[in-house]
């Protein structure tokens, strides 16, 4: 931030900070939209607001300011979107909507961030001919469209495209979706009825403890056993159908002692009610069941919120259609991209997304292939070079011949590797699962023990009563309860934080991390390419606008940055001929009678400043002469060496794991003082993979898909950009704000989460040590269970709160 | 102290009837998205300011 002023050439006068009125970022004043008396940080924020206040949705901005809402991110520009009108054909029409409803279409929108855009969507109707209504469910981004005309399905995606939002349709799987809903109603429905029953059942039970006696008592017993059959017949089912497909695969859940519990619990009560024995427990049961289902469902919540139902590779791809070569014709058609062959010719346009691997058959093309590398600069490649599925078009258009399509491309077998590495990943036991094991066996071999005995010693019906009572009272509430209510609250208050985590298996994996691997632009450094030492005082007016006048010619980002960094100067801008590019060295043209050069220099020495590191040298030659130089690269995010210094004292080992070349890796490390033995450079995704795979306990904090094959070998996975919904996908935990310090928090997470794990399991045993062996020794009766079961359970749950707060307390701490 | 018996009988009749009202929300799917009601019912006071309408037609197109 230091010395911007004087490099960059900003009037004095400018306020210091500044916020982009449409998203609230805050804007770089070296780089402002000035329109109307606001700013504004890109012409795309600008032209959204310009667009809004003529549509009259200027309420827009007044709901952001009444909701408090500061920033809801930059709008997508709308030359990036696809172009929908294929929507409209007969083909994708009948893929997209129903039979039962042809005029409703549902659409995944990317960019929706909160109230105000609810509001923006949802108003189009309003004003929008073709459409009927719109419904947004902001849980999981997914609108759903009615259409008025049956052939206007693109009219949609083209008005909020323009609002600054992506609309992607989504296939209808109408059967899918419809049993997932009925399933979480039903799940719902189960939870309220066992509510209901063991509420009454509860009030019923505190009668008889109290002291009701005959004609009531018999009634009540009778009314308690009525009021649980529901509970144990429907609502305990969920408990059965997993008891029943882990003896299948012969794995010991943690839902066996579960069902054990709940199948003596009611049985032995029925049986005993039925005798007129007063040992009866429908209370305790109920209530234990309502908790296990409130628990469950409560986590499930919290989940779902989190993870998305959309696959990476269909988001990845999101153009539906390519222009395909028909011999017969002679000429190029959009087909459906599920119809490529491999020997198929096929044309694309700057900016499209290469959905193929194949060979380039026109003569030279620029391709950004970060998808591969992580970085963004395009790289150029010639005729038969091979090219690879993900990479971007930047040059404006090239002619490929197909030789893989969809999952058989190189990228395609990199999601299918990480999607059976996460299938493996979530088989493994889990701890609960474990302990289940221990606690199963315990309980049955100290009961078999302790019939035995108290048979021989008493009577075989009294053994027979205490041990029922002994198995009943042994509750592995520490893991049915309070694992997953410390988990749910794990992950809610790490969401609050803005750290999205997928799977809860994480909090038992990130204690036990010690390597950590970052990928090098894009986590570590703020992966945006820009000038950074450029002496321009030197310059006449003449050679500033002759250099702005050949580098608007290109789209290559050097030449965008110094197009930036000189500004839109209100001079006319001279004509420019003879442009050329000289391959891999630079770009030539001549403004005028005088020829300009524009040539990168390898001789490349490292930046002074600590968070600098110069990637590029270009020095710019006038007839031949050096008239400018300057040095362009990337620089360390703000908080990156502070980070980094945090987690290497806390001694955890640091590497760096990047596809960008020696030369800057070493700069980095150097920068933040890695050691040069635990740095890679120019690895491939693959290679990446191996490299963390033989290192064990590994965490990888990356950025982009080159690195999602080291995200699934690694033990925890971090994706710190890019698209939540496809970060998630392929990473365990997804950070939202970009900020490293989150990794450190992260960690942080995972080992209050063990502490408090650990703490009820002390708790658990504690207790099931006491009221065991006050059970087997004759002291537990219905009215000591009712009151030690949930009593038990309120601790656990208290105990995981507290390890919360200790949590959110400590948070504080390191904020102030 | 027979009452008590129809005092338990409405009581449980009434629980059963604000079940039933529960599940009869649940599977009209009421409790489907509960993010998305909260933030609407917000905005309900917010409409679309008038500009001139060939204009606005315009821009849609």
């Amino acid at each position: 931030m230091k010395n911007t002023t004087s490099s960059t050439g900003i009037p004095r006068g400018l306020p210091k900070a500044a916020h982009c009125l449409h998203c609230g970022e805050e804007v770089d004043l070296s780089n402002v939209v000035f329109s109307n008396g606001n700013y504004f940080c890109c012409t795309g924020c600008s032209s959204v607001f310009e667009l809004l206040n003529t549509l009259g949705l200027g309420n827009f901005y007044k709901i952001k300011e009444e909701q408090n809402i500061e920033k809801t991110g930059r709008p997508i520009d709308p030359e990036e979107a696809e172009e929908y009108g294929y929507l409209d054909q007969d083909n994708f029409i009948n893929q997209y909507t129903s039979s039962e409803y042809p005029l409703k279409m549902d659409f995944y929108i990317e960019g929706i961030h909160c109230g105000a855009c609810l509001w923006l969507i949802e108003k189009i109707p309003d004003y929008a001919p073709h459409i009927e209504s719109v419904s947004l469910n902001m849980s999981s981004n997914v609108a759903t469209v009615n259409f008025k005309d049956e052939k206007k399905f693109s009219s949609f995606p083209e008005i909020v495209k323009r609002f600054g939002y992506k609309a992607h349709p989504i296939k209808i799987d109408e059967e899918a979706q419809e049993l997932k809903r009925k399933e979480n109603r039903k799940s719902l429905i189960r939870l309220s009825i066992a509510a209901v029953c063991a509420g009454n059942i509860m009030l019923l039970s505190a009668a008889i403890y109290s002291g009701a006696e005959g004609i009531f008592a018999k009634h009540f017993g009778l009314l308690n056993l009525l009021l649980s059959l529901p509970v144990v017949a429907y609502c305990a089912v969920p408990f059965y159908k997993s008891v029943i497909s882990s003896l299948r695969s012969r794995r010991v859940t943690v839902d066996i002692p579960i069902v054990f519990v709940i199948v003596v619990g009611f049985f032995l009560s029925t049986y005993n009610y039925l005798n007129g024995n007063d040992q009866v427990y429908f209370d305790s049961v109920t209530t234990f069941i309502f908790l296990l289902l409130a628990s469950r469902y409560f986590l499930k919540s919290i989940q779902e919120r989190i993870t998305r139902k959309e696959p990476a590779s269909r988001l990845l791809f999101s153009q539906n259609r390519i222009l395909i070569w028909d011999n017969q014709n002679k000429q190029f058609f959009l087909e459906p991209i599920e119809d490529l062959r491999a020997g198929q010719k096929v044309k694309l346009k700057k900016g499209e997304r290469i959905p193929l691997d194949g060979k380039l058959l026109s003569p030279d093309a620029e391709l950004n292939l970060s998808v591969l590398t992580g970085e963004n600069i395009p790289q150029t490649v010639l005729k038969h070079d091979v090219i690879y599925a993900g990479s971007i078009l930047e040059s404006e258009q090239a002619i490929i011949e197909v030789t893989k399509t969809g999952d058989s491309t190189r990228i395609g077998k990199l999601l299918d590797e990480v999607e059976k590495n996460y299938r493996s990943k979530i088989s493994s036991s889990t701890y609960s699962d474990k302990f289940a094991a221990i606690f199963t066996l315990l309980v049955g071999v100290i009961a078999i023990i302790s019939f035995v005995t108290i048979s021989t010693i008493i009577s075989p019906a009294t053994a027979l009563s205490r041990v029922m009572a002994f198995v009943l009272i042994a509750c592995p509430c520490a893991f049915v309860f309070a694992l997953p209510l410390s988990l749910g609250f794990s992950l809610n208050s790490a969401v609050e934080k803005g750290i999205l985590i997928k799977s809860t298996q994480i909090f038992e994996k990130l204690p036990h991390v010690t390597n950590i691997f970052f990928d090098k632009t894009g986590t570590l450094t703020k992966g945006v390419y820009k000038i950074l030492k450029w002496n321009t005082e030197k310059l006449s007016e003449y050679d500033q606008a002759a250099i702005v006048a050949i580098e608007k010619e290109s789209s290559h980002p050097i030449a965008r940055a110094i197009v930036s960094h000189l500004g839109d100067k209100d001079v006319k801008l001279p004509g420019v001929t003879n442009f050329k590019h000289i391959y891999t060295k630079g770009i030539e043209a001549r403004v005028g009678n005088h020829i300009y050069e524009f040539m990168s220099d390898k001789d490349i020495k490292s930046s002074n400043d600590i968070n600098e590191i110069i990637t590029t040298k270009i020095v710019i030659n006038k007839d031949g002469e050096t008239l400018s130089e300057l040095y362009l690269g990337d620089s360390l995010k703000e908080d990156a060496k502070f980070v980094v210094n945090l987690l290497r004292n806390k001694g955890y080992k640091l590497h760096i794991l990047s596809g960008d070349n020696e030369n800057n890796v070493k700069q980095t490390a150097l920068k933040l003082g890695i050691a040069e033995e635990d740095i890679y450079w120019e690895q491939t995704p693959e290679e990446k993979a191996l490299i963390v795979k033989g290192l064990k306990h590994s965490m990888m904090i990356g950025d982009g898909l080159n690195d999602t094959s080291a995200f699934s070998s690694a033990d925890v996975g971090v994706s710190v950009q890019g698209s939540v919904e496809e970060s998630l996908k392929v990473s365990d935990a997804y950070i939202l704000n970009n900020n490293l310090i989150n990794i450190a928090d992260l960690l942080e997470h995972g080992n209050i989460t063990k502490k408090s794990i650990k703490r009820n399991t002390l708790f658990s045993v504690a207790y099931n040590i006491t009221a065991g062996t006050l059970a087997l020794l004759g002291y537990i009766n219905p009215l000591a269970a009712a009151v030690l079961m949930p009593l038990s359970s309120l601790l656990l749950i208290g105990s995981s709160l507290y390890g919360q707060n200790n949590l959110n307390q400590k948070r504080q701490g390191a904020i102030l | 102290m027979n009452i008590i018996f129809l005092t338990l009988g409405v009581s449980i009749a009434i629980a059963l009837l604000f079940l039933g009202a529960f599940i009869w929300a649940t599977k009209k799917g009421q409790y489907d998205d509960l993010t998305t009601p909260s933030q609407r019912m917000l905005l309900d006071d917010y409409e679309i300011t008038e500009t001139k309408k060939d204009e606005k037609e315009e821009q849609v197109k």
